[in-house]
Parts: structure tokens; C-alpha cells; sequence
């Protein structure tokens, strides 16, 4: 999973090495590079369909950067990740702009922002924000049970705030 | 046994951290009590972070979780 932003934290469940009960009951944005070789961009379909199956799919937007490279965001392309979110926490409502329109918030942001820093250099980097559908999980991903919706791992504590 | 220096960090890199803070955010976040793998001690260092943070400047009207790679896995899992 790779640039997860997620809007309050109210409880949490344990998770076990990555498989999550899915519970949350708060808006959640993620942003993945399209070119990601090391955590690939399919996660995000499986992260989808455990999350719709667990029926808070409205909760949940997902962004795509047309970019190689793991987690490779830009400061403006997270500073932008970040206003679609608090924009959902303020109103109650996604409006997640199109890409076009992400790339032109993030480009406004200024160049100081529009920068990819790799070791001791950095290269002005411009937003590439991209409608993107990511394929299929290339393996079997079913965290719940034969039998319906128990999640497959046990769920050992639920620790309020 | 000591390891390598494990700071805590809150965000991935300075430049984010700059406009946040100048834009109006606080930022918190725990270097996690052991390296590695560390999702099992990563969640209750997390909440543990949050509730250092309410106790030393009031609790936030709303608190955002982020993380990239495995921060991004941890955040999922705080859900």
C-alpha cells in the first residue's frame, strides 16, 4: 500500500501482517504510482474489493500518479492527496477533481513543490496525476471465510482512542 | 541490543513538512519501538503518538493518518 491517507481515527483493529478487518468507518484516499515495481498498483484493486466486500466502498477514492518508482510523489502531488482528503472531512462529500484538475492544483502550488528529489539532486518534476484502473491482483486476495464475511484473521482488539 | 539511529519522523520529506506546518497542520508521528517489519508494534505506537500529542497540546478537531509504503500499510491497518 503506498500513500494512504485516511481522515480521523476514531478505533482501531489489530491487524496481522498486512490483513486488515477493514472496518473503518472513515473517508481513506490512496495515491499509487503507476509504475510502482515494488509494491505493484494491482494492491489497489485488492484493497478495493476487500473494502467494497466489507460495504464502505464509498469511503474510499483512489488516485494514481503516472510516475515510476515506489511511493515517487512529489511534494505538490501529496499536498494535493491532502486537500481532496480534508475537502471530504469538511463537507461530508467526495469531490475529487480529475486528474487535469489535481494537476493544476499541484502545478499552482508553485515550483519550489513540483520537485523530485533523488539523492543529492533535485529535478523539477511536473504533476501526473492519471485516471487509472489497476488490474487485477495477480494472486488469490480473499481475507474472509468461505462462508461469508468473517474476516479470515481474527480481529483480537478493538482499543478505543 | 542498540541498533541503527531510528528517529521518529512525521512526514516523508522536508519540503511536505514545511507547507504543512506553514498551512495551518500539526504534524506527530513515532519512529515505531522496533525496525523492520514492524506493523505489530507500529499501530499501538501510533495511537500511543496521538494520545502524547492530546496530552501536551489539547486533542486536534480532526486528526489525519498518512504514511507512505509501510506507513501507508500501517495507516490501513489503523482503521
Amino acid at each position: 500500500m503506498c500513500g494512504v491517507l485516511s481522515g480521523g481515527v476514531a478505533t482501531w483493529n489489530t491487524a496481522l501482517d498486512g490483513a486488515f478487518a477493514f472496518q473503518h468507518q472513515v473517508p481513506v484516499l490512496t495515491m499509487h504510482t503507476t509504475g510502482d515495481g515494488l509494491i505493484v498498483p494491482e494492491n489497489e484493486q485488492a484493497y478495493r474489493s476487500v473494502v467494497d466486500r466489507a460495504g464502505h466502498g464509498d469511503l474510499l477514492r483512489q488516485v494514481f500518479v503516472n510516475r515510476a518508482g515506489h511511493c515517487a510523489f512529489t511534494p505538490a502531488e501529496t499536498i494535493t492527496a491532502v486537500q481532496t482528503l480534508e475537502n471530504r472531512m469538511s463537507t461530508g462529500q467526495w469531490d475529487v477533481p480529475s486528474p487535469a484538475a489535481m494537476n493544476a492544483e499541484a502545478a499552482a502550488l508553485g515550483p519550489q513543490y513540483n520537485i523530485f528529489a533523488g539523492g543529492s539532486s533535485v529535478v523539477p518534476t511536473a504533476p501526473a496525476f492519471i485516471s487509472y484502473t489497476p488490474a487485477r491482483y495477480l494472486r488469490p486476495f480473499d481475507l474472509f471465510d468461505r462462508t461469508g464475511s468473517q474476516p479470515l484473521f481474527p480481529v483480537p482488539v478493538g482499543h478505543a482512542r | 541490543m542498540p541498533g541503527a539511529a531510528n528517529p521518529a519522523q512525521d512526514v516523508g520529506d522536508p519540503v511536505t513538512q514545511a507547507w504543512m506546518l506553514a498551512h495551518g497542520y500539526a504534524l506527530a508521528g513515532s519512529s515505531y519501538s522496533t525496525t523492520g517489519w514492524a506493523i505489530a508494534q507500529a499501530l499501538p505506537d501510533q495511537i500511543s503518538t496521538l494520545n502524547a500529542f492530546d496530552s501536551t497540546y489539547g486533542q486536534p478537531k480532526t486528526t489525519v493518518a498518512w504514511g507512505h509504503s509501510l506507513g501507508g500499510i500501517i495507516t490501513a491497518g489503523l482503521l
